[in-house]
């Protein structure tokens, strides 16, 4: 039995003492979220953004 | 950069004259509109303001490569007057802690280029994140009465100075990528390849414009996402030493196929993982674009120097300006032969050496017989 390792072995052991299977189960991806209220407050509510002339729409 | 109108420093130098905080980013969208107009290059918005921007008129549902920079900087939010005349300010983004110490002088830009002093007296419930912080309740006294809340407060530093080698501003962050992706779209404007600029909003609260764009499907799944940042210098991304290709930021690990884009650019590079801070690229890879990235190495970064105090951020010039080769040259590139498979030495068989280490002798490693992985 080791005692005590070093720091960069701490990592590696841990890694190898998990749970594999949970480990490697896809993470969440918090960014992948919709971000509902900042849309609302993003979305355009006039004609001249951001200039007066028409724009062309990216999203259609 | 050779075009004979315009210098990549004189369109930073206009965006940077503009204020800009998260959700305050009309003035700087317009100035990009402005230059597209000017350049004759296409420009549409979506729904949430984030432009796009091309010389083509590819639109971004057929774009093969997009480069991301966003509009936006860390900030302030006057949202209302208190009934004692004093009014309650929000921070958007991660600010520098000293910007909330009372008697610190804040800007309240108004338009038509006119704006008032506001003093902070108090700031409460301050969230303390590494070098900065934020607050929902920063009371402010303004030296006049302002009526058209809400509106953006910002820090008291300069707007921009070029003092030779380096460029100075409030918001190099990230409008160094802005005027990096537009000086480029000018610079490559015959090339006519499926190659688009986008210029994001609301970036420093969550990189939420680029969520939007990713989720929403606006842009063609198959491009390649490339993030153009300003992003805190450190011994492995030294100013100077050129425009860094990144291969990740604080919470992802980027794309090696995007990446080599990148990598047939012989000019003034260093390559490295900018882990301080997280960036767009982040949002386009969680929604399974292929993303890489380039940064230049900032200093202040937030406006916000390693003793503490307030200051400009500053970028090394010949830094920017090996960031708008880079870009120019990939939107200069024949993309399709740019796209192939590069070839890969690593997955050739090594024969030779195999040959030498292949075993002779019964007792490796020890005397006895071993077990065989490979049969």
């Amino acid at each position: 039995m080791i005692r005590e390792l070093p720091m960069a072995s701490r990592l590696e052991s841990e890694v190898m003492r998990s749970d594999l299977s949970k480990l490697m189960q896809e993470a969440p991806k918090p960014l992948a979220a919709h971000p509902e209220a900042e849309a609302e407050r993003l979305m355009l509510d006039d004609a001249d953004w951001p200039m007066e002339g028409p724009c062309e729409c990216a999203d259609g | 950069m050779t075009h004979p109108d315009i210098h990549p420093v004189d369109i930073l130098e206009t965006l940077c004259r503009i204020p800009t905080v998260s959700y305050y980013e009309r003035g700087v969208a317009r100035a990009i509109w402005q230059f597209c107009a000017q350049f004759d290059l296409h420009v549409a918005s979506d729904r949430w303001g984030n432009l796009f921007a091309s010389a083509s008129g590819v639109p971004p549902s057929e774009a093969r490569v997009a480069f991301v920079a966003h509009m936006d900087h860390p900030g302030f939010e006057v949202v209302e007057r208190n009934p004692d005349g004093t009014y309650r300010a929000v921070s958007h983004g991660g600010v520098a802690r000293v910007a909330f110490v009372p008697g610190m002088n804040l800007g309240v830009p108004l338009a038509d280029d006119d704006g008032v002093m506001a003093v902070v007296t108090a700031a409460d419930d301050l969230e303390k994140r590494g070098r900065f912080a934020s607050s929902k309740s920063v009371t402010l006294e303004l030296e006049e009465p302002v009526d058209d809340l809400p509106c953006m407060a910002i820090v008291p530093v300069p707007d921009f100075v070029y003092d030779g080698g380096w460029l100075r501003g409030r918001a190099l962050d990230d409008l160094a990528g802005c005027a990096t992706i537009l000086a480029a779209l000018i610079d490559a404007k015959d090339s006519n390849q499926p190659v688009i600029g986008i210029f994001t909003r609301a970036e420093e609260v969550g990189l939420i414009g680029a969520r939007l764009i990713a989720s929403e499907r606006v842009l063609n799944p198959e491009c390649i996402v490339v993030s153009v940042e300003t992003s805190l210098k450190s011994d492995a991304a030294r100013q100077g030493d050129g425009v860094i290709i990144r291969v990740g930021d604080r919470m992802t690990t980027f794309d090696d196929f995007a990446e080599s884009l990148l990598r047939p650019y012989s000019g003034y590079v260093q390559r490295a993982l900018m882990s301080a801070g997280g960036c767009e690229a982040s949002a386009f890879a969680a929604h399974g674009y292929r993303v890489t990235g380039t940064s230049l190495p900032l200093g202040a970064w937030h406006n916000m120097e390693d003793d503490g105090s307030l200051s400009m951020e500053y970028v090394s010039a010949l830094d920017f300006e090996a960031g708008v080769e880079l870009v120019s040259e990939v939107m200069r590139s024949d993309l399709s032969e740019l796209m192939q498979e590069a070839p890969k030495p690593l997955a050739a068989h090594p024969e030779a050496e195999a040959e030498r280490l292949m075993l002779n002798d019964a007792d490796w490693p020890t005397e006895a017989p071993c077990e065989c992985a490979d049969e």
